[in-house]
């Protein structure tokens, strides 16, 4: 208790800046859920602003919000799994920035909440959905495609969803 | 709310999929949370993800995702009917579909195939065993992926064969065969093939033989060591057998004056078991679980199953006395442990073919399946209604199915 009076009173805040030069006040207590923030302020950059030229402004709102409600010692566990649950009901392409920011800022709880929400999203689609959501182009000609689909038939059975979403 | 320049914020951002997907540790973290279906689907989206998902390292990683046992496989057979391998999920609630209907190395006209061994997710295969012969063949399939190679044969004649598999240790795994010396027939000779090497090799001398060494039943990998008998396993590092001790009950035990028995011996997620009973209170199972280093036996839970003998009284053979080690038509098929202490749970035979979860930390039971046993059924309750209170399967012709994505 007396810790927490503490901190109250001697609030240390730092500036986190996104890459679009937003820039957003917070809790020291809070922002150091980040390793990478915790080991800046460890070498002294505390008092100055500290850029995050890999953040977007967007997505940094995002992993503040995450980094409040994981700080919060008024909320219990049901309330943090309903809001992790709620916080990643959002487009895919939206947790995969915020799951690179959480790589960036090593915020290992963050990225096993991303990782996780974008695997149980793509694990019943298509390849070619898979692959738009990734932007990727396949390098295999039709030939080895249908190749390894002849090796695990079974893999390829079943419905599967052709959303992007 | 984070206090900010005012400034409208764009829904765009600067990070591309490309950027996070050049990022092969966070396509990996993504990849990891996978299921196997889903991630042998995936192999097809590029070359780059085909490599990464099939590559040791993946496979090394993807460990602690490994689920435990999902389900059984139990081999069956009698007079009456060609043996068959049955599948039973564990969970009634989600269960799993049978992993494979046909093994896909069976030939139309090919001999029978049974499953000798499962070991983390490999499953050791052999054409039916014929005793004038020894032209028989060995697999190793993963069922999960329905992958499979057939063994090379080794040098000699082979009288069996076991399994080890370590996805913890290695990402390879050993076969050791038990085969008769080409030089010497008198001796048997220990060869091992390695899927690394994809060789095999003569292992030490050969060594006249020994009857209690058979290498075809209820063998089980754990820890560096092929188990061949309660009392005797196969230490694969220094490539030798070697005596480990039985728990401390059976010290002193004369043969003639049998007051202990081993009714269960096997391996579950990391874990060697052994159950033993008493005949004074044989529905008591005493589960010991081995040190971790090999040397010594421990009491890890101790059961009392008389609300099973209770709940299916027909298991009950009144016609013995009932300090016979055969007084219940009950057998433990299997051990298994999950990730949590209290997953734990054994997997009960009774008659017919009915096949119980009896879960450890509430002591609650339930049918998993009860197979129709068909045309036998009939021909054995003519002779004698006391005598169809039989049993069909046995802890060493029971398989558990781990889902794993191992490729070769």
């Amino acid at each position: 208790m007396a810790e927490a009076a503490s901190s109250t009173i001697e609030k240390n805040n730092l500036t986190l800046k996104s890459s679009y030069g937003d820039e957003f006040v917070l809790e020291e207590s809070i922002a150091i859920q980040s390793v990478t923030i915790k080991n800046m302020v460890e070498d002294g950059c505390s008092s100055s602003v500290i850029p995050l030229s890999k953040v977007d402004t967007g997505t940094l709102i995002k992993v503040i919000e995450y980094m409040k409600m994981h700080s919060s010692t008024s909320s219990n566990e049901e309330e943090i799994q309903n809001f992790d649950k709620e916080f990643v009901r959002i487009s895919i392409k939206t947790i995969l920035n915020i799951l690179e920011a959480a790589n960036f800022l090593d915020i290992r709880s963050l990225l096993d909440l991303c990782a996780e929400a974008v695997a149980n999203r793509i694990k019943n689609k298509t390849p070619e959905v898979v692959r738009k959501i990734f932007n990727i182009t396949s390098d295999f000609t039709p030939e080895e495609e249908a190749e390894i689909r002849n090796e695990t038939p079974w893999a390829f059975e079943g419905d599967l969803d052709h959303s992007l979403d | 709310m984070p206090q900010s320049r005012k400034k409208t914020i764009t829904s765009h951002s600067i990070f591309s999929a490309n950027v996070v997907f050049s990022n092969e540790g966070l396509l990996t973290e993504i990849l990891l949370r996978l299921p196997v279906k889903s991630l042998v689907q995936c192999k097809c989206i590029s070359k780059k993800w085909r490599s990464l998902i099939s590559s040791p390292h993946f496979t090394r990683l993807r460990i602690p995702y490994f689920s435990p046992a999902r389900g059984i496989f139990l081999y069956h057979s009698s007079f009456f009917t060609n043996p068959f391998h049955k599948f039973v999920s564990f969970n009634l609630e989600n269960p799993i579909p049978t992993p494979f209907l046909k093994f896909p190395f069976a030939q139309h006209d090919s001999p029978k195939i049974f499953i000798m061994q499962s070991c983390n997710g490999l499953l050791l295969c052999c054409t039916k065993h014929n005793p004038f012969t020894f032209n028989e063949d060995y697999y190793i399939f993963n069922p999960t992926t329905r992958q499979f190679i057939t063994l090379p044969r080794p040098g000699g004649d082979v009288i069996g064969m076991s399994l080890a598999f370590d996805p913890w240790k290695s990402p390879h795994y050993k076969v050791i065969c038990l085969r008769i010396s080409e030089l010497e027939p008198e001796n048997d000779q220990i060869e091992i093939y390695s899927s690394e090497s994809k060789k095999w090799r003569v292992s030490g001398p050969s060594f006249p033989k020994r009857y209690d060494l058979s290498f075809r039943h209820g063998l089980v990998y754990w820890n560096g060591a092929i188990y061949v008998s309660y009392i005797k396993r196969f230490n694969l590092e220094q490539e030798k057998f070697e005596i480990f001790p039985m728990p401390n009950c059976f010290d002193g035990q004369e043969w003639d004056k049998e007051d202990h028995r081993i009714v269960y011996f096997g391996e579950s997620y990391g874990y060697l078991h052994l159950i033993q009973v008493n005949r004074q209170k044989l529905t008591l199972y005493n589960i010991y679980e081995m040190k971790n280093d090999g040397t010594e036996w421990f009491l890890k839970y101790e059961v009392n199953v008389e609300d099973v003998v209770s709940g299916y009284p027909r298991m009950i053979r009144r016609y013995l006395e009932p300090t016979d080690f055969h007084y219940y038509a009950m057998a433990v098929v299997n051990v298994v442990r999950g990730e949590k202490e209290e997953d734990t749970f054994l997997v009960l035979h009774i008659p017919e073919m009915a096949i119980l979860r009896y879960n450890l930390a509430d002591k609650s039971f339930h049918m998993l399946c009860d197979f129709d046993r068909g045309q036998d059924k009939g021909i054995l309750e003519e002779f004698d209604e006391e005598l169809a209170v039989c049993l069909h399967f046995h802890s060493s012709s029971t398989y558990q199915y781990i889902e794993s994505t191992y490729y070769w």
